[in-house]
């Protein structure tokens, strides 16, 4: 098909996504967000709870990182870092990972994070949310049984509630980098992150 | 509807949207190439031609920014900067504007950008691309998107191309906002936000 007939084909199917967004956001608009205890992490200044990590806003996204031994959670943080005034101006965001607070500070400052950070080591937090499967995968295992996501909390009175969540992979809507690949001819070819490029 | 039951729904649309992609390359795959000409750029040292932005890559993503005066495109600019490096080990990642290099430079510093840039005020590669109207429209009729080329054998192709927009697949800031159930769809992007005083 020529260049020209090709970009029509392809609006007409990004067009039917744009129509699945439509009926998504109908659907989370009709949600019962569940209420949520206020979770006390260990910050970077002593310990915080949940309720703080909202600072003036009435939002509050929190990333669950699987920490420093996943290239992939680092890569989807980077690209928060990048766009993390626009997102902290709209809500509180943070990123909270299982490595303790000692390995956070150094490995946030390798690679110039801005966003703050908790750990939630010790806490029953990211299996209550959801991101943390002990035994439901033997891979995921050997990684502490962590898995990758978001929640998004809301303030409502004096209660906290969480109102969506969603896991991170690959070709999700939170991280650019596979849908610029996928621009190209090969698409990705084997393509996968790291921690640095030689 | 209970959380769990929004949850098991909405992540069934969501594969649904993951196999729509998978389908949008199928049909790129299947699209044929345009052969494009060498143009001449401007570059921070200099005149540069189309085809020294490969470096040692055999693909280009060349990004269509509508240059300082678009707090979107510069918000787009930042999510693509934080994952530079990533990008970069795949493929060759540049960023061209109409401003003149002076204002790059500035725009660039204030934002901390990474990424190489290029000004192509003065070519006629946009507009060969779709990517500016002479005839008018807002910001000098210049649009936002991205192409990408392809080198083989002495000859450039532009394989594909996407313009950008809001719940594009280019930038995660409206995707996020829209996991609030109220989701605010007046949110615009600014180039620097006022602190607001902790309550």
């Amino acid at each position: 098909m020529s260049y020209a007939q090709g970009v029509a084909a392809l609006n007409a199917k990004r067009a039917q996504i744009e129509a699945l967004r439509e009926e998504m956001r109908a659907i989370q608009a009709a949600i019962e967000p569940e209420a949520v205890t206020d979770y006390v992490f260990a910050g970077w200044n002593g310990p915080v709870r949940l309720s703080e990590l909202f600072g003036a806003k009435r939002d509050l996204f929190v990333i669950h990182n699987m920490g420093t031994g996943c290239p992939a959670c680092t890569m989807w943080a980077d690209g928060f870092n990048g766009v993390y005034d626009h997102l902290a101006d709209r809500a509180g965001f943070v990123v909270s990972s299982p490595n303790p607070v000692e390995i956070q500070k150094p490995f946030a400052a390798g690679r110039g994070w801005r966003f703050p950070m908790v750990s939630h080591a010790g806490t029953t937090f990211a299996k209550d949310m959801g991101y943390c499967r002990p035994g439901a995968d033997p891979v995921a295992d050997q990684m502490g049984g962590w898995y990758p996501g978001l929640s998004v909390f809301q303030k409502q009175d004096d209660k906290i509630v969480r109102v969506s969540d969603a896991e991170l992979g690959e070709y999700d809507d939170f991280c650019s980098v596979w849908h610029l690949f996928d621009l190209l001819p090969e698409r990705a070819a084997g393509w996968g992150p790291k921690f640095h490029y030689a | 509807m209970t959380y769990a039951d929004v949850m098991t729904t909405l992540e069934a649309k969501r594969e649904r949207i993951i196999a729509l992609h998978g389908e949008l390359s199928a049909l790129q795959a299947t699209v044929e190439p345009q052969v494009v000409e060498n143009y001449l750029l401007q570059g921070w040292d200099g005149p540069v031609r189309l085809s020294e932005l490969f470096g040692d890559k055999d693909d280009l993503i060349l990004i269509h920014n509508m240059g300082a005066g678009c707090s979107s495109c510069s918000m787009w600019a930042d999510g693509f900067n934080g994952v530079y490096d990533h990008l970069a080990s795949r493929a060759a990642f540049v960023v061209a504007s109409p401003d003149p290099i002076d204002a790059q430079r500035k725009l660039a510093a204030r934002r901390g950008w990474r990424f190489p840039m290029v000004c192509y005020a003065e070519s006629p590669l946009a507009q060969d691309l779709g990517y500016r109207d002479l005839a008018g429209g807002n910001h000098g009729g210049w649009d936002a998107g991205v192409s990408v080329f392809h080198r083989n054998e002495g000859r450039i192709l532009r394989v594909s191309d996407a313009q950008f927009a809001e719940f594009d697949d280019f930038c995660v800031v409206y995707h996020l906002f829209d996991l609030f159930p109220d989701a605010d769809r007046n949110w615009q992007p600014s180039f620097s936000y006022v602190q607001e005083a902790a309550q």
